[in-house]
């Protein structure tokens, strides 16, 4: 018994031993992440006036250039594509962290499966990976029960993922990207979808209840810390869900508006603005943008103008689009 | 992790601390297993724990019982008890369903509800442990314990308790009855295939199923190679999931000194379906063959009742797996194949190990094992499947043309696809290892170098923590 023990406690030293050879493949890994935007903000680079987040459609369907220019404010795009209210709450917990904490955020949100599950939008855990040398990173694999805290506080290994493996340098983002974090689609119409008619009524039976904690946690992060949220609904190529949108405007409550497309516009259901059934293209989040920017201005405008934020919160009047 | 927890302090305590007395180790067994247990679902204690009590009384009545009838009785009152709790757990909504679905197509709708029933983990495995006691005692193979704590150790015993082997209560039990000393070789052996089950199941496994996932669940957009290609990669994991599984327990076992049976024996390297049913779920297999087969009269009787016997019990078997036609209809495929091999009495064709004094199988070895292979994929699909239109409808992609395609989905990306030459290596070392028990069996003999045999165990763990982070659930827990 002796011996084997010796011999399993030799072998735990070597694999201990070894295992700090790792932490090289560590440092590393976090200078080959494809998308260097969670680096920038864990390293607080990200000092801007108006942040987007959101998923593929927050990445897509806005044109930040065009709020730039028209809002006079320095705008980035945080949206990851595939990317739900969780990961966006965790990438905002960051950003209030370790950067200025923006004037104005707009969250583009996902009609109609914004709190319920949908296979292509989920954590980015993808994103994390490549970034565990960070401790916060570590921290939100931890609680989020992908990783051991107390195994990866004695092995460095078992912080790392397959993803830690792929040095290849990743493309060199091009100038668009690299200054607003996004850039909009311009490939034309490649799908075979009919627009859809007629949308089913929301089924509140599908909401997950850790994805409308991590929406009102959201919310709480912008309210404490004065920033001005504002939500928008982009277009889909389908009928928009009155019954989803009735939801959203529940969930945000009467302080954070909503802003929807126009829904009388029969540009909305033209394929020419559309990359495919759920992204608009550059024509269309062009469009989308110039519809878009009165009303944020007034809302922007309003706030700025408003020297006590609660009061200013209390007397916004919600815009109803419909 | 809570298992890499769990297990060290049951060790401790099982040699350290109650070493010099084996009715407080088997105590301890029994302690930690219910808590192993409860761990997972505790309010599914009462049901094992029940079970337990029906066939130590069963087995208690049965050794002062002379009489045939009264026998007979008390066996009945095990299996319906037994037998009556798994149906009611696992099949009690598949026939309200099955019910509700004929009386519907046969135009007298029927209103029945199916309840929300949780499936308690491993019910299936234990429930058969506990039966292959009460029927030994019944045919007086096995004198029936006297000790509770014995027979619930050797009921609820946590390396095997969820997911088999389904342990014989004539091979384990009177282990329980005996001291056990520490066997610095066997324990050593037994860490050596808990590395292999890990391997198996982190690394092998959970990265074939990213991709198995995709493809039988997106299958209408992709084309027939990539479908064929999901079809083998569920083969591999699910191989990778149960061996690896039964790799871990019997591995577990040998630390605390007690030897449960082979449940897979390189199955994919067999020549027919009969040889891969003599190396694939072993101890599920030939405990339908003791309690089913024989019964039935085996192959004892003329060819057409050899035919209806080993149909039941390839049909049984297949609902063994789960209340759902599919399983039904892959038991039905595997029995249609072994048919040929039992008409034309080539079912003990292969009792041997395939290239036993050579390093490469013949040809015709070789295009024997793939067929073989071929077969059980494709059987597998059924397995995998929702359902039979699931099924019914992938097989039809699968053969709707487009095999000289190139692959294409979703998931096929380079980090996916790491494990591959690690598949090719477990494979490879298999292969080698083909006349062992596992394949690191033996190894401090076969590479006697120490610095090359560690380098390889301290490889393997750091392969296995890498593939760690994405595990899926063991298949064979929901059985």
């Amino acid at each position: 018994m002796k011996h084997f023990l010796l011999k399993l406690g030799l072998l735990a030293l070597i694999v201990f031993v070894v295992d700090k050879g790792f932490l090289l493949l560590r440092a590393e890994a976090a200078r080959h992440a494809s998308d260097p935007r969670l680096s920038q903000i864990l390293e607080g680079e990200i000092n801007k006036d108006l942040l987007i987040f959101g998923s593929s459609r927050g990445q897509r369907d806005v044109s930040l250039p065009m709020l730039e220019d028209s809002l006079g404010l320095d705008a980035f795009n945080l949206s990851y594509g595939g990317a739900e209210v969780e990961f966006q709450t965790f990438l905002l917990q960051e950003v209030v962290r370790h950067c200025e904490p923006p004037q104005v955020i707009i969250r583009l949100l996902d009609d109609d499966f914004e709190l319920g599950f949908n296979e292509p939008n989920q954590f980015r855990y993808d994103a994390l990976y490549p970034l565990v040398e960070y401790e916060e990173v570590r921290e939100e694999l931890y609680r989020r029960g992908k990783k051991n805290r107390w195994l990866s506080k004695v092995l460095v290994v078992h912080q790392l993922s397959k993803a830690a493996f792929d040095l290849r340098t990743p493309p060199r983002p091009n100038a668009m990207v690299a200054e607003y974090g996004s850039e909009t689609a311009v490939a034309p119409w490649n799908s075979t979808w009919e627009y859809v008619y007629g949308r089913p009524p929301y089924d509140r039976q599908v909401e997950l209840a850790e994805k409308k904690e991590a929406f009102a946690t959201f919310q709480e992060i912008c309210s404490d810390n004065n920033i001005q949220l504002i939500y928008v609904v982009p277009p889909s190529y389908k009928e928009m869900s009155n019954g989803f949108l009735a939801r959203m405007r529940e969930m945000a409550g009467p302080d954070v508006p909503i802003l929807t497309y126009d829904l009388d516009d029969p540009a909305w259901s033209d394929s020419a603005n559309f990359r495919d059934r759920y992204h608009l293209n550059t024509p269309g989040a062009e469009k989308f943008t110039r519809e878009l920017l009165p009303e944020l201005r007034t809302l922007i405008n309003r706030k700025a103008s408003s020297p006590d934020p609660i009061t200013d919160r209390a007397s916004a009047e919600v815009p109803d689009m419909e | 992790m809570d298992f890499g927890i769990f297990l060290p302090i049951v060790f401790v305590l099982y040699w350290f601390v109650l070493g010099r007395h084996y009715r407080a180790q088997n105590l301890l067994i029994a302690v930690a297993s219910y808590i192993f247990y409860g761990w997972w679902d505790w309010r599914f204690l009462s049901l094992i724990f029940f079970s337990t009590c029906v066939d130590y009384l069963v087995g208690r009545r049965l050794a002062h019982t002379e009489g045939p009838g009264p026998r007979r009785v008390l066996l009945t009152i095990s299996l319906v008890i037994n037998l009556g709790m798994l149906g009611f757990f696992k099949y009690y909504n598949f026939f309200v369903d099955s019910f509700v679905n004929a009386f519907t197509f046969f135009g007298s709708p029927v209103d029945a509800r199916p309840l929300a029933i949780v499936l308690p983990v491993g019910i299936s495995f234990y429930t058969f442990q506990t039966l292959s006691y009460t029927i030994d005692v019944y045919r007086r193979k096995l004198e029936a314990t006297r000790n509770f704590i014995d027979f619930s150790a050797f009921v609820s015993f946590f390396p095997q308790l969820v997911a088999g082997p389904i342990e014989r209560a004539n091979n384990l039990l009177p282990q329980f009855y005996h001291p056990r000393t520490f066997n610095e070789r066997f324990a050593t052996d037994g860490c050596r295939q808990i590395l292999v089950g890990l391997f198996k199941k982190v690394v092998i496994a959970d990265s074939c199923a990213v991709l198995a996932n995709d493809i039988f669940t997106n299958y209408e957009s992709y084309n027939s190679a990539t479908l064929a290609l999901g079809a083998v990669f569920f083969a591999v994991q699910i191989y990778g999931d149960f061996s690896g599984y039964t790799d871990i327990a019997i591995g577990t076992a040998r630390l605390f000194g007690f030897d449960l049976m082979k449940n897979f024996d390189f199955p994919y390297f067999s020549r027919d379906i009969a040889e891969f049913w003599r190396r694939w779920h072993i101890s599920l297999s030939t405990w339908f063959r003791d309690y089913l087969y024989f019964p039935l009269g085996g192959s004892r009787g003329s060819k057409g009742r050899t035919v209806r016997n080993i149909f039941i019990i390839f049909l049984v078997s297949g609902f063994w797996h789960g209340a759902n036609w599919t399983f039904v209809i892959w038991g039905f495929l595997h029995a249609c194949f072994y048919l040929p091999l039992l008409l034309f009495d080539l079912n003990r064709n292969h009792t041997d190990t395939v290239a036993e004094d050579r390093w490469f199988p013949s040809l015709s070895e070789a295009l024997k094992i793939a067929l073989t292979f071929a077969l059980v994929t494709f059987a597998w699909i059924f397995f995998r499947a929702e359902n039979l239109t699931h099924a019914m409808s992938y097989i039809g992609h699968m053969f709707g043309g487009g095999l000289s395609e190139p692959f294409g989905f979703q998931t096929l990306k380079p980090l996916n696809l790491l494990f591959v030459p690690f598949m090719g290596l477990l494979f490879l070392w298999e292969w080698v290892a083909r006349r062992r028990e596992h394949a690191l069996d033996g190894f401090g003999a076969r590479v006697p170098v120490r610095a090359l045999r560690w380098s390889v165990y301290v490889g393997i763990i750091f392969v296995v923590i890498i593939f760690s982070g994405g595990e899926q659930q063991f298949i064979y827990f929901q059985f």
